[in-house]
């Protein structure tokens, strides 16, 4: 099976606040094939978890989605009803969150908020749905799962509690998993253990995941497919390998720099300047222009395009929004503004 | 010999729970001298947040002693105290919570100074601007309120209020865990420079042990409320001696995807500190574990390079050979 599960083009979403409209996501486009992990990575406030919000149309108050199409199975999910949206989320889709505590109901056990889902989806008997509910706390790793399914989210440790959700979310062997940091709160021993359970459930289960972090250590270590956000914009995608070897945008070898490597010794870090733009008032060019080094006259003016055209020295698959990659940049304006 | 600037004499915490004593911090001994960074590492629940509150005399310590500038502090009165408190600061991980948001920004900065007595309003004013320059931010930030400002322009103010009164040691707790990551090298990289400038001393306490690297100069690992390795930094990093370390140290997600790794990594969680195991507290994950781990907690040892380790099957030391290597082969 190949081809593309998901795809998102021209995703627009605003943040209507009690000081100004926020601009979240500014047209990002995102394609997800069968069974890949496409790595979010990005800092806070650069649209990486509203993007992936906004798929599964679960914004917060004051959110709303005003531009772009979300291609899922032949069907628009951003035109969908509420009522056809039901059905799919939870048992096509997925999703994980940070704050596993928060998104569990604390009064049930794990084994019936597990078998909720059962039941909803899938014409099951209880007693079935309770047995597939054990199933799936041994497919998460859970150690004693026949005794523990008859436990409360709260006699649960922040890494089991995490396990948990993510048995509900592969209940119905969805599509598509969408985990929103899952491993942020977590120590790096738990983190590591995971990490290394999403990519085994990938494997037996055939799903694609849309990992959110803003850790591009997790995005090594995890990903197949890398997409780099900043100021509600994709500033580069490509293969994971080529993302860390041959990064094309200012932006991401910024980020790659200020990363410590724990087999180095102790290099010197290089921060990025400045803070992340307000998104109640973006720059009016590339968004990252004001702490771009190599930032030229037209980057704070033009917003330069999201590029994957032949002539950049790009790699297969890669694309950078960046006026230094792009080859129909006006000549003019790029050799202006270096002079 | 010198006195160090602090040291810690089998330092206990424990709390009282309905199901017996929760020993938060459990007997550590440990010193760190004028100027160096010791860093602070372990899984959410070791107690290295508990030994920082305790060491500062947040809480009073259930047993052992805590010496600064080799002043005996355990059992002083608050008044006692006052004057050595001003000697150790605190940072912490959420600045926003830290930060009254009803002052401004210089208010907050001179507020220990006031409290304290220094000085005149008017050199009070240009000590909180020569600070406000030091950290980044610049004067004109004084008169402004922390909701103004980003994360890690709160960090800033918080790490300007926690040097104003010149201490000799700065607990960092998680100073950085909360900030974006183009951010987090700022913040580090600023520390070093005060640390250089003041003579400052820090207890960095962190779970990211890849940025610890960075910034200290040794770093001791704890595991349920005691230390199970101190040494310096690099010694720590190159050649990790006690298993535990080297278990945490290869959970650290590597930043290069060509050094990915698929071996799985099925370690378990930590025990409950209310139901310690016996013996070593670490035994029940360990994959070197035998039956005297059991039976006896091996203590921390004290070796002359100052890698120290509490383990009775640690890690060898690199450049010794391996247990049943044959011998070379004489030609």
């Amino acid at each position: 099976m190949t081809g593309a599960v998901l795809e998102v083009q021209g995703l627009r979403t605003e943040y209507r606040t009690g000081n100004g409209i926020v601009q979240a996501v500014r047209g990002v486009d995102l394609t997800l094939q069968r069974g890949e992990i496409l790595g979010l990575v990005g800092e806070s406030g650069s649209g990486k978890s509203v993007t992936c919000m906004s798929i599964l149309r679960l914004l917060k108050r004051g959110g709303q989605i005003t531009a772009g199409i979300a291609q899922f199975d032949g069907q628009d999910l951003l035109q969908l009803s509420e009522r056809q949206l039901t059905r799919i989320r939870g048992e096509r889709i997925g999703v994980i969150f940070q704050d596993p505590m928060s998104a569990l109901n604390p009064t049930m056990t794990v084994g019936r908020q597990i078998a909720e889902v059962l039941l909803r989806h899938r014409r099951m008997s209880t007693a079935a749905a309770r047995a597939r509910a054990v199933e799936l706390l041994e497919m998460v790793r859970i150690p004693s799962a026949a005794t523990r399914i008859d436990s409360y989210p709260h006699e649960f440790s922040g890494g089991m509690r995490q396990r948990v959700m993510i048995a509900i979310a592969i209940a119905c062997e969805p599509d598509i998993l969408i985990a929103d940091e899952p491993t942020t709160a977590l120590d790096v021993t738990i983190q590591r253990q995971i990490l290394g359970l999403l990519k085994e459930l990938r494997d037996r289960l055939g799903m694609a995941i849309i990992l959110v972090t803003h850790d591009l250590g997790v995005i090594a270590e995890t990903a197949d497919r890398v997409m780099v956000l900043y100021g509600g914009c994709v500033m580069e995608a490509a293969v994971v390998a080529d993302l860390f070897a041959v990064p094309r945008h200012p932006y991401t070898r910024g980020l790659l720099a200020a990363i410590p490597d724990p087999r180095a010794a102790g290099r010197p870090l290089s921060p990025v300047p400045g803070s992340p733009p307000d998104m109640r008032n973006p720059p009016p060019g590339c968004p990252f222009s004001p702490r771009c080094p190599q930032a030229m006259h037209v980057c704070s003016t033009f917003p330069p395009l999201y590029g994957e055209v032949d002539g950049t020295g790009l790699q297969p698959g890669q694309r950078a929004r960046c006026w230094l990659v792009d080859p129909a940049a006006p000549a003019s304006l790029v050799a202006e503004a270096v002079s | 010999m010198t006195v160090p600037l602090l040291e810690l004499d089998d330092l206990k915490m424990h709390f009282p729970t309905r199901t017996g004593p929760l020993k938060a911090v459990d007997g550590i001994s440990l010193t760190i001298r004028r100027g160096e960074t010791l860093g602070l590492v372990g899984e959410s629940g070791c107690g290295k947040s508990t030994l920082a509150r305790t060491l500062i005399r947040l809480y009073r310590p259930s047993g052992g002693r805590v010496l600064l500038n080799g002043v005996d502090i355990t059992t002083l009165s608050e008044a006692a105290l006052r004057p050595h408190r001003a000697r150790m600061q605190m940072i912490f991980q959420d600045p926003i919570a830290a930060l009254n948001g009803r002052m401004t920004v210089g208010e907050l900065i001179a507020e220990p100074l006031d409290i304290m007595g220094q000085g005149t309003k008017e050199t009070r004013r240009a000590r909180v601007a020569d600070l406000l320059d030091r950290v980044g931010l610049g004067a004109n930030a004084a008169d402004r309120y922390p909701h103004a400002f980003s994360g890690g322009q709160r960090q800033r103010v918080g790490i300007a209020r926690a040097i104003a009164l010149q201490p000799d040691l700065v607990i960092c707790d998680e100073p950085i865990s909360a900030l974006d990551v183009s951010i987090q090298a700022q913040i580090v990289n600023m520390l070093a420079d005060l640390k250089r400038e003041f003579g400052l001393a820090y207890l960095f306490i962190t779970h990211d042990l890849s940025m610890l690297r960075h910034i200290a100069d040794r770093i001791g690992v704890m595991y349920l409320g005691k230390l199970v390795e101190i040494a310096p930094c690099e010694a720590l990093h190159a050649a990790p001696r006690h298993p535990y370390t080297q278990l945490l140290w290869s959970a650290i997600p590597v930043p290069d995807p060509a050094a990915r790794r698929d071996d799985p990594f099925e370690i378990g969680e930590v025990p409950s500190p209310l139901n310690l195991p016996s013996g070593c507290r670490f035994r029940t994950r360990c994959p070197r574990a035998s039956a005297l781990c059991a039976q006896n907690e091996p203590a921390l040892d004290s070796p002359a390079d100052g890698h120290a380790v509490a383990c009775h099957h640690p890690l060898p030391p690199p450049g010794s050979p391996p247990p049943f290597a044959k011998e070379p082969a004489h030609a």
